[in-house]
């Protein structure tokens, strides 16, 4: 324990390269026993790779910039957008139930015009939540014991050779219950399909979100 | 134009997202518009437009300044996809194929950048020295007057503090 302790402050100095020789030799030992260690050593590699987009001239200029302040008219603007945009929905939700009570029984001629039932669903994208280079669509079909949702995922192939990371398929209920509905792992430049379901009806889903391995959800369909 | 009234309700919460928010989504923004305060107040406005419609993601503390960054990052983007503005850029690429790369670079860029400006002075100072300049602890800790050991616990805090920033803006560090 007192061993992690000497060392814990030699993570950021070590994936930087600062350290002398016989430094990083020993901190090196110390890492193969060590998992706490190993695994900061590991997150602050990415967060290095972050600094790399920057140069010194950036970070220089960074302390000479101050913040300039939010003009004094933003606020007022804000609140005038939100009224407008507030007028123009109320119009907007009193027209569309005008029109669905007037033509009910065409607008279901046109959206299952094959005669087929809605568990035919397109598949939709899912939008981004949180940074991220996974692309995915859902698709969303009611079926007798609940809902099926077959997943189709990509990841980009420029993302460096080898990179793999693990997602999984969690659906949000209205009641704000979540569930998890499996998990799959994507490489670099792989196409995944993926198949679950819930017992919970279509019309019970808030969300379909697809989270990372600590649970933070990346891409997210709002029903 | 007529004045739109909007229920006091609503408008304490724009104005509440605009105080909590708006200053560190302005100073993002602005970086990633290369100062263009005209269409920076736009995006911010529309962002914190988009939370108030979607009061579900502001419940969660924690997640809702990532999603706010996140929005703010798509409108800007989306725009310079449409043609409307671009990042500064010279190719001899197809445009089809170079802006969507810019971009994404550009707003990396300016997401680490907003994230180095929450650490403080002496933690930017340590990272100048270290990974810009490439000085090892000794040299650092002569260069900045303070003893090896305090290079090696500064920069831990400074990149563990800077990654945690990133994450926080709902980016991937």
């Amino acid at each position: 324990m007192s061993d992690a302790d000497a060392f814990e402050h030699d993570d950021a100095a070590y994936v930087m390269g600062l350290l002398s020789g016989a430094e990083r030799v020993a901190f090196e030992t110390h890492l193969k026993s060590c998992s706490d260690c190993a695994e900061r050593v590991c997150n602050l590699s990415s967060t290095t790779e972050a600094l790399a987009v920057l140069t010194a001239e950036a970070l220089l200029a960074l302390d000479e910039s101050g913040d300039e302040p939010m003009p004094q008219s933003l606020l007022p603007g804000l609140l005038r957008r939100a009224g407008i945009r507030q007028r123009r929905q109320r119009r907007f939700t009193t027209g569309v139930s005008a029109l669905a009570a007037a033509s009910l029984v065409s607008l279901t001629v046109a959206v299952w015009p094959s005669g087929q039932p809605a568990a035919a669903a397109r598949p939709v994208a899912l939008s981004a939540v949180a940074t991220t280079p996974l692309h995915a669509t859902a698709a969303l079909s009611e079926v007798r014991w609940g809902t099926r949702i077959s997943l189709d995922c990509s990841y980009p192939d420029y993302l460096p050779q080898g990179t793999k990371r693990a997602f999984g398929l969690t659906v949000v209920a209205k009641d704000g219950t979540r569930q998890l509905l499996g998990t799959w792992t994507v490489a670099a430049g792989a196409h995944t399909r993926f198949t679950s379901g819930t017992s919970l009806p279509q019309t019970a889903i808030r969300s379909v979100q697809i989270t990372r391995s600590d649970g933070v959800a990346v891409l997210s369909l709002n029903l | 134009m007529t004045a739109v009234a909007i229920g006091s309700r609503d408008a304490q919460l724009l104005r509440a997202l605009h105080d909590e928010h708006g200053p560190a989504l302005w100073s993002y923004v602005t970086g990633l518009l290369h100062g263009d305060r005209v269409r920076a107040e736009d995006v911010v406005q529309e962002t914190l437009l988009r939370a108030w419609r979607n009061p579900h993601v502001l419940a969660d503390p924690s997640a809702s300044r990532g999603w706010l960054y996140t929005v703010a990052r798509r409108i800007v983007i989306d725009d310079w996809r449409a043609g409307r503005r671009r990042p500064e850029t010279i190719t001899d690429q197809l445009p089809e194929q170079a802006v969507p790369d810019t971009a994404e670079q550009t707003v990396d860029r300016q997401l680490v950048m907003s994230a180095l400006k929450t650490l403080s002075r002496e933690h930017r100072e340590v990272l100048l020295e270290s990974y810009f300049r490439g000085r090892s602890v000794a040299e650092a800790a002569q260069a900045l007057g303070v003893p090896p050991g305090t290079i090696k616990s500064r920069t831990h805090y400074a990149l563990h503090a800077l990654r945690a920033a990133i994450t926080d803006m709902g980016g991937a560090a």
